[in-house]
């Protein structure tokens, strides 16, 4: 593992991402259902919701579960979490996110993301969980008029193993 | 993409002839993503481990949804984005546990014209390793030439 | 009557078997016709084929899609159920609890009572599919639905003594054009006491 080549990504941002999709009431309805035991159908509550919750942002930020043509990492944090993964850091997890919302996520959007890999931890650092590297990243969202929507920090621990401490 | 160069047309599939196998490594994840996500199939036999053990089974196990999703997946990707399945008949014996392998085959039984649509009809099966999970006939309108 | 391991010896007293005109009055009685839950959306047409590991660009590639005779995104005809399954909270109160969100549907009616009788194991055996018009997205799947048979006696299954049944779908789309029969057949079983005591603790 290169750490000093990994820390020349620090400060890159990514290329733009736009989602596969426009912001659909059937996702927003799926999210509800599960999170919020929202039970209603698409009619009823397609005829009241018209913005999306914020909280779902990070949701469409996932990778899809299967695609015909996998894209392998190019983004500098892709690239960073492939090398700590490679190197047995094999474990992600969140440790802290801070969002801000700008504007509402309205049904039909279009958004489009950036991830800047705005840290990365000189050393293996210690968490409550065990030791990992700290990966900090700042996430931009966009809608379709290229207005900022939300800025986000997002703070991972790349470890080994999580070790529950009793 | 050239489309059209996907398709398998109904003027070149012959009686007896079988479709490449396709196999569908099984694990916990395929098996509750196929209920809850692909399905919306939320019976907790499919994705709550416990739950299924509690129902005398011995662990979570495929539901009917999918297991027709990925059999009807199969002869529709084989065939290409013109085909259709018009009628299809699927019945279960082994389940799909995790952990398993279904390795799905299909061949061609039947080749006919009917109401100006040009139809096949198919047997299939999807085996694990304890047995058969799913075997059934298929019958599909394929395209034909020029 | 039970041997250690909680095994029947066989000269116990045979457990009742459940009296088939509990449900006769309730079987050939078709539901009303229930509207979906969820549209037929690009989002759930994409998720399923990331699943099935489908790439036909006619469910996915919407600028293919408007290039065909569908003039637009097709759901494949397999999904048509997908889109009547109720939201999770209803569906686990169904399950764990018994409660329907259809209580006065005649199968619903049935499960009750089959459930009553002790018949708690449930598997989908059968599944077949008629399909008569393709699904575009944007529609609404409305649904039908009756228990067709049920059998007079107990079968004695691999899973343990139990009966099946067969429950018959129709489905249709917004325009009232039917979309699909489909039949499901299902078994429901006793579990054995062996099983029983295994996996319930």
């Amino acid at each position: 593992m290169d750490l000093s080549k990994m820390k020349e990504l620090v400060g890159q941002e990514s290329s733009s991402t736009t989602l596969r999709h426009n912001i659909s009431i059937s996702d927003v309805r799926h999210w509800c259902e599960v999170i919020k035991e929202d039970d209603r159908n698409y009619k009823e509550f397609g005829d009241s919701v018209t913005t999306a919750p914020n909280a779902m942002l990070m949701a469409w930020t996932m990778p899809p579960l299967w695609s015909a043509q996998p894209r392998p990492p190019t983004e500098p944090h892709e690239l960073v979490i492939e090398e700590l993964e490679s190197a047995g850091y094999k474990v992600g997890l969140g440790i802290a996110l801070e969002q801000k919302f700008l504007l509402p996520v309205n049904i039909g959007d279009r958004l489009s993301y950036t991830v800047t890999l705005a840290g990365l931890s000189s050393a293996e650092v210690e968490t409550s969980l065990g030791a990992g590297y700290r990966i900090d990243l700042d996430y931009t969202f966009t809608n379709q008029d290229g207005n900022v929507v939300s800025q986000q920090k997002y703070t991972v621990a790349q470890m080994k193993s999580i070790q529950l401490q009793h | 993409m050239d489309q059209a160069a996907q398709n398998v047309y109904w003027d070149d599939v012959e009686i007896k002839q079988d479709l490449p196998e396709k196999n569908r490594k099984i694990d916990t994840t395929t098996i509750a993503m196929g209920a809850t996500w692909a399905t919306h199939d939320f019976m907790p036999v499919h994705h709550d481990r416990d739950f299924a053990q509690s129902k005398g089974a011995p662990d979570v196990f495929m539901n009917i949804l999918t297991s027709n999703g990925l059999i009807s997946t199969y002869l529709e990707q084989w065939a290409g984005p013109g085909a259709r399945i018009k009628e299809i008949s699927i019945k279960l014996s082994v389940p799909n546990f995790p952990n398993d392998n279904m390795a799905m085959n299909a061949r061609i039984t039947r080749k006919w014209e009917e109401g100006g649509e040009h139809l096949i009809e198919l047997g299939f099966a999807g085996d694990n390793q304890m047995g058969p999970h799913a075997a059934g006939t298929a019958i599909m309108s394929l395209p034909k030439k020029g | 009557m039970r041997n250690d391991y909680g095994i029947l010896r066989f000269d116990s007293p045979k457990e009742a078997t459940m009296d088939y005109s509990k449900v006769e009055h309730l079987i050939g009685v078709d539901s009303p016709r229930h509207p979906p839950h969820d549209v037929v959306s690009d989002t759930d047409v994409d998720h399923w084929c990331q699943y099935m590991q489908d790439t036909n660009p006619i469910y996915t590639d919407e600028e293919y899609a408007k290039t065909t005779e569908h003039k637009g995104l097709l759901a494949p005809s397999a999904m048509v159920h997908v889109f009547c399954l109720g939201s999770l909270r209803p569906c686990l109160e169904q399950f764990v609890e018994g409660k329907f969100q259809y209580p006065t549907d005649p199968n619903n009616q049935v499960n009750v009572i089959i459930e009553e009788e002790g018949y708690t194991g449930v598997m989908a055996t059968a599944q077949t599919q008629q399909h008569f018009k393709s699904i575009k997205v944007g529609d609404e799947v409305f649904w039908t639905l009756q228990m067709a048979k049920f059998s007079t006696y107990d079968h004695l299954s691999r899973q343990g003594v139990g009966r099946k049944y067969t429950m018959l779908y129709q489905f249709y789309n917004q325009h009232d054009e039917l979309l699909c029969k489909q039949s499901f057949d299902v078994l429901v079983y006793r579990p054995p006491m062996v099983t029983r005591r295994l996996y319930a603790g």
